[in-house]
């Protein structure tokens, strides 16, 4: 479970990844532990789901779940409901780069999604820890210093995002960032 | 060069025994590309009767990446055997569309076998099924079937294995 883990952990760097990395850091932002915990189980499952070959949506489906999540979570703050549909946004947004130990898992998920289903949520937990954290340091500076809160930008961010998938222009913003990073990174 | 056909590569009348190697089946062939870099083939059905390892991928993820210098030492390998690779290039992000690019990565990155232009990702999808991901790597046998199928890095003695036990 341990080299899931870490592989997710270093997989949050990628561009690929951001679709799930973002609306991380958006729910850590909450400072909440059910909040979180909610969306990292969604994200378990749905991934779980879709990897598993037993439902995987088009990527206007995963909008309108980050899109409804986002909606509801501005109207009436952040509460579980709004952190489970923003999961199983990201979950099924999410076009993973593959790596060793994810590709394991991701073989056995083939012939047997039950046995694949520990090392994934090692992996997801590796992948969300990141924005989590970072989310969470973002939302203690803004609270500390402006007595302010980030739920209302981490819900429009998370909005946009789902906007984007609904109407077909994520993957020309997500190209323009992944350029950026490319250029960054070598 | 545009490959409209939209073939399932045909079972053969025998099939090579070959112990230890499951037969996934018949290959799908490559339909609707956006033509074939470094190579003259068309299709993949010239390539029948040799071994061929089909990979999906695209140059800027890095996991794509990590496989390449398995696959140059298996390319350098096998060289003037009945083998051969095959690129299906697949973009993820609408830069590595341009073909110019696909063209200047390749040559970065050393990859001198033949790149098939699957732009729109209809070979990704259609191969895959409705999940798919990068890389993928495949090893064809000589008659078409899918004997090896792997997602992500790694197995490369499990690849090189089944390679070399194909060409016997």
């Amino acid at each position: 479970m341990i080299a899931p883990l870490f592989e997710g952990i270093a997989q949050s760097l990628l561009p690929c990844s951001w679709i799930v990395v973002l609306p991380a850091v958006a729910i850590g932002s909450t400072r909440r532990i059910r909040v979180m915990g909610v969306f990292t189980i969604a994200v378990m499952l749905a991934s779980w789901i879709a990897v598993s070959g037993w439902f995987a949506p088009p990527v206007w489906v995963a909008g309108v779940a980050l899109l409804a999540g986002a909606v509801v979570w501005w109207r009436s703050g952040p509460a579980v409901v709004q952190a489970g549909a923003v999961g199983v946004g990201a979950a099924w947004a999410w076009q993973p780069c593959v790596g060793e130990e994810l590709g394991q898992v991701l073989n056995t998920a083939q012939h047997d999604p039950f046995s694949a289903l520990p090392g994934l949520a090692a992996f997801i937990l590796g992948l969300i820890l990141v924005g989590l954290g970072l989310g969470a340091v973002l939302g203690l500076i803004i609270r500390r210093f402006t007595d302010g809160n980030l739920d209302c930008p981490s819900a429009v961010m998370v909005g946009l995002l789902g906007m984007m998938m609904v109407v077909g222009i994520y993957p020309l913003i997500a190209s323009i960032f992944a350029r950026w990073s490319t250029a960054l990174w070598s | 060069m545009t490959t409209d056909a939209v073939d399932t590569i045909e079972a053969p009348d025998t099939t090579v025994a070959l112990m230890g190697l499951e037969d996934l089946g018949p290959a799908k062939g490559l339909a609707n590309l956006d033509g074939l870099l470094q190579t003259d083939i068309t299709s993949l059905e010239e390539l029948r009767g040799k071994v061929v390892v089909v990979q999906f991928w695209t140059f800027g993820c890095i996991n794509c990446k990590n496989t390449l210098a398995n696959l140059r030492d298996l390319y350098d390998e096998h060289a003037g055997k009945e083998f051969e690779v095959v690129g299906v290039h697949s973009p993820e992000f609408s830069y590595e569309e341009d073909p110019a690019a696909i063209g200047e990565a390749a040559v970065d990155l050393g990859v001198t076998w033949p790149i098939a232009l699957d732009t729109r990702k209809f070979n990704f999808f259609r191969w895959q099924g409705g999940r798919a991901y990068w890389p993928r790597t495949y090893v064809l046998d000589q008659q078409g079937h899918i004997r090896f199928d792997h997602i992500g890095e790694g197995a490369y003695d499990e690849l090189n294995e089944t390679v070399a036990a194909l060409l016997g």
